[in-house]
């Protein structure tokens, strides 16, 4: 039996994987090529990069015997099923867009920081995400389920929830996830030519980016679409090299027949790794479908085609840079001669060059100064999922980022320290080698809890950022779930994971309107209520005492009549009946756990969603089962008697 | 004036007996003396967070060998005090947080106050169950009993 039914932490640790700490790549692509895929799809609102976006998910549209081989600096080589990229627009334009909302909001809203007014574009720090449009988006998606009356379950909605919490496409210095890795230039070859191209990149080079953004560490690439029928191989190919040589840019080949007629299409969702704002966009413009129908053929070619992109080009320059910055920065760093000159040459350091250092007025680090490009270093050996080697290097970097009193450089990589010392403890590998109690210890207290309180701190009072905050904790919370399932420890974290979503619920409600019932609560109340639940104080030997209580309920709830004995029997009616849970007394929380889903059953009942609280309620009636006649709980003055009787379910109606 | 949920659980975590009061020290104008303040939305849940701190109580009650078991829980705001008996009986009482101007009173009233507060029901509880019309688990309807309690409460908080 399955006690509580839930999202398994494990598919909110992937979907962290996919869609917060996965490469970034930056599209753009030329008018014919947009043309293209409106024919493709046959449909006219779309384009090349929509037609790309679901594609980086190659968990979901992946290709036969798909494996993605990565080295890290050890040299050592790993085989992953999975590698997934997220397509987004150019960094120019992604920058116009956040500093466009900037400005606009910025004239309501005091608390928004300008950070960098370069020449450039200015990137501000503003939060993450509005938990009012979250709280709006997820309305939508509650309704919609109910109104399905099946399908979304209470569990889909919270990874709902979370993805939309940990996607973002924020520029900020002080974590480069959100940098891009590659920029892609998408062309037509029957329609553009290589001057267009090299047109476009001059333009793009142009461009005064941030000075926290290194163009150095950007690949550039080409992908370039032709029709097999009218363009030969040759040409092709030596269209490839003209490329190679002219603009030192190699190229990925689309062989693609836009206009072909053919009935087989495959049916692809468009909402993938979409933000907040994307989502509602496209409920408030109804017309839009979520789905496009691409010719299967079509299909095949852009799976095989971006598997071919991704190890050919992505894997290895991003191994390249790794080991590059390993070995011109990272070591000398850390060697011990560097040790000893450290301090003299902060004594004697006098600012010669101004860009390298913290620029404490715009709260930035230059792009070339060591400590931007070792962050950088840790980010991407964390996307390539060296989470040990990402570890020891914010740990490293950490202590730099302090003495220079630059504290959301320091929160930040306080947040990915937990993380990626998080995930390297629940990585499927060494899943069966249970820290010991030493080890526990130093995590719980010396790193989680004083690293979370330090950074709510810095987020929330230094820089009032405090989506920043909700979303570590978030992550935190999902992450110490699972290292709670891996090793069975669920006695060293449920007080800290109880804290934190209560700090999350808290934190959420002074931002939405006071009195009124709100989705985001009820949805954290449920996961709170997982979270105790699936709390169990066993050992790994004793668990077979777990399955004995489950009977028990069992048999009790399947049949009332257990005297059913021979006749003449002598029963003893004053007899103490043995507790059901006899055999772990003390060893659950499950009366607990049904006690936060009532909670969780109370904001879904202000918000007349009848589908959500017939969903909970099976995870209620382990304890509180509503078909028993004449209980307490059942009792009209209490919550669930009124609950039941509002979804028509009393057993004494 | 601080509210207080009395409640006796029996061995089927059902429980048996309910009181809801609030002290009779330090009166203030709104309110009658010994009314419960609990907004309607606590009061709705009230059983529930008893029923919920008995996976706590049942923890507990293997690292002390005191049948008092003091504060064990909170939720909200709301303190949970546990008490067991040697039948594995056990006495809950829920009570608010005290604001911070009686923060000191209460602190200092808090623990053996509560203790002497449990053990004097204890001694109730037992004269109930020699009652020989009355057996372990049932509710306990007595109007002598409720009497004896309010009295004790009236004594202690």
């Amino acid at each position: 039996m399955e006690y509580p039914k839930g999202l398994d932490p494990y598919n909110s640790r992937q979907h962290l994987l996919h869609h917060a700490y996965s490469p970034l790549i930056s599209i753009q692509s030329s008018i014919s090529a947009d043309t293209l895929a409106q024919a493709i799809a046959s449909t006219q609102d779309i384009s090349i990069l929509q037609l790309f976006k679901p594609y980086g998910n190659n968990s979901k549209y992946s290709i036969s015997n798909q494996v993605f081989k990565i080295t890290n600096t050890q040299l050592i080589t790993k085989n992953y099923p999975s590698f997934p990229i997220r397509f987004e627009p150019p960094l120019p334009e992604l920058i116009s867009i956040k500093s466009g909302t900037t400005r606009e909001s910025s004239s309501t809203n005091a608390s928004t920081q300008s950070v960098s007014e370069g020449s450039g574009g200015i990137v501000s720090l503003n939060q993450l995400f509005s938990i009012g449009t979250l709280e709006l988006l997820l309305k939508h998606k509650a309704n919609e389920a109910s109104d399905k009356g099946t399908g979304t379950g209470t569990s889909d909605l919270y990874l709902g929830f979370f993805d939309k919490v940990i996607t973002s496409n924020h520029i900020v210095p002080f974590e480069t996830f959100n940098h891009p890795i590659t920029q892609i230039f998408v062309v037509d070859y029957a329609q553009d030519s290589l001057e267009y191209l090299r047109e476009q990149i001059v333009h793009f080079r142009n461009f005064n980016f941030p000075k926290f953004f290194q163009i150095n560490d950007l690949l550039m690439h080409s992908f370039v679409f032709y029709d097999p029928n009218t363009v030969s191989q040759q040409e092709i190919i030596a269209f490839e090299q003209e490329l190679y040589t002219m603009l030192n840019m190699n190229a990925t080949l689309f062989p693609i027949q836009a206009f072909t007629q053919e009935v087989e299409t495959i049916s692809i969702s468009l909402e993938e790794n979409s933000t907040i704002e994307e989502d509602l966009q496209r409920i408030s413009l109804k017309s839009q479908s979520t789905n496009i129908k691409i010719p299967l053929s079509v299909d095949q070619i852009l799976r095989t085609k971006l598997n071919e992109f991704i190890k050919k080009y992505l894997i290895p320059h991003m191994e390249q840079k790794i080991r590059y910055w390993d070995d011109q920065i990272l070591q000398p760093k850390k060697s011990i001669a560097n040790k000893f000159f450290s301090a003299s040459r902060r004594l004697f350091n006098n600012e010669i060059n101004s860009n390298i250092g913290f620029n404490s007025h715009e709260n930035y680090y230059h792009k070339s100064s060591p400590e931007q490009a070792i962050r950088k270093l840790a980010d991407w050996s964390l996307i390539l999922k060296d989470f040990k080697y990402a570890y020891s290097t914010y740990d490293l970097i950490k202590k730099d980022f302090t003495n220079d009193k630059a504290w959301v450089y320091v929160a930040s990589s306080q947040e990915m320290c937990i993380v990626s010392l998080l995930l390297a403890q629940t990585q499927q590998s060494n899943s069966n080698l249970r820290p010991d109690k030493n080890t526990l210890r130093k995590v719980r207290h010396d790193i989680v809890e004083p690293y979370m309180d330090n950074l709510s701190y810095t987020f929330k009072s230094r820089l009032n950022l405090k989506s920043y905050s909700s979303r570590a904790h978030l992550v935190v919370i999902e992450l110490l779930l699972c290292m709670c399932n891996a090793f069975n420890i669920s006695w060293w974290w449920t007080d800290l994971i109880e804290k934190y979503i209560l700090k999350c619920i808290a934190e959420f409600d002074i931002q939405l309107p006071i009195g009124k019932p709100a989705v985001t609560r009820a949805i954290l109340y449920e996961r709170l209520g997982f979270t105790v639940g699936s709390s169990i104080y066993l050992n790994l030997e004793n668990t077979f005492l777990l399955d004995k209580f489950f009977d028990r309920v069992k048999t009790i709830t399947d049949k009332e009549d257990d005297d059913d004995q021979e006749a003449g029997t002598f029963i003893n009616e004053h007899k103490i009946k043995a507790p059901i849970n006899a055999t772990i007394v003390g060893l659950s929380r499950f009366r607990k756990s049904a006690m936060w889903y009532l909670l969780s059953i109370k904001e879904w009942s202000l918000l007349q969603n009848k589908h959500q609280i017939e969903t909970l309620l099976t995870n209620v009636e382990l304890v509180y089962d509503p078909k028993q006649k004449d209980e307490w709980y059942t009792r009209k003055d209490l919550l669930l008697g009124y609950i039941l009787n509002q979804v028509g379910k009393h057993p004494d109606a | 004036m601080a509210s207080y949920y009395f409640t006796i659980i029996g061995t089927l975590d059902r429980p048996l007996y309910e009181l809801e009061f609030a002290s009779f020290k330090n009166p203030t104008a709104q309110g009658v003396p010994g009314k419960s303040q609990f907004s309607a939305s606590v009061k709705e849940i009230l059983p529930f967070i008893a029923n919920s701190s008995l996976d706590v109580v049942e923890d507990a009650q293997w690292n002390s060998n005191q049948f008092h078991l003091g504060k064990i829980d909170a939720f909200f705001g709301l303190q949970v005090n546990g008490y067991i008996t040697q039948g594995n009986i056990k006495f809950l009482l829920c009570y608010e947080t005290p604001t911070n101007a009686n923060l000191a009173l209460h602190a200092k009233q808090d623990d053996t106050t509560l203790k002497q507060f449990f053990n004097e029901v204890n001694d109730l509880y037992v004269k109930c169950l020699l009652n020989p019309f009355y057996s372990v688990n049932d509710a306990i309807t007595s109007p002598d009993f409720d009497l004896r309690v309010k009295l004790i409460v009236r004594k202690y908080l």
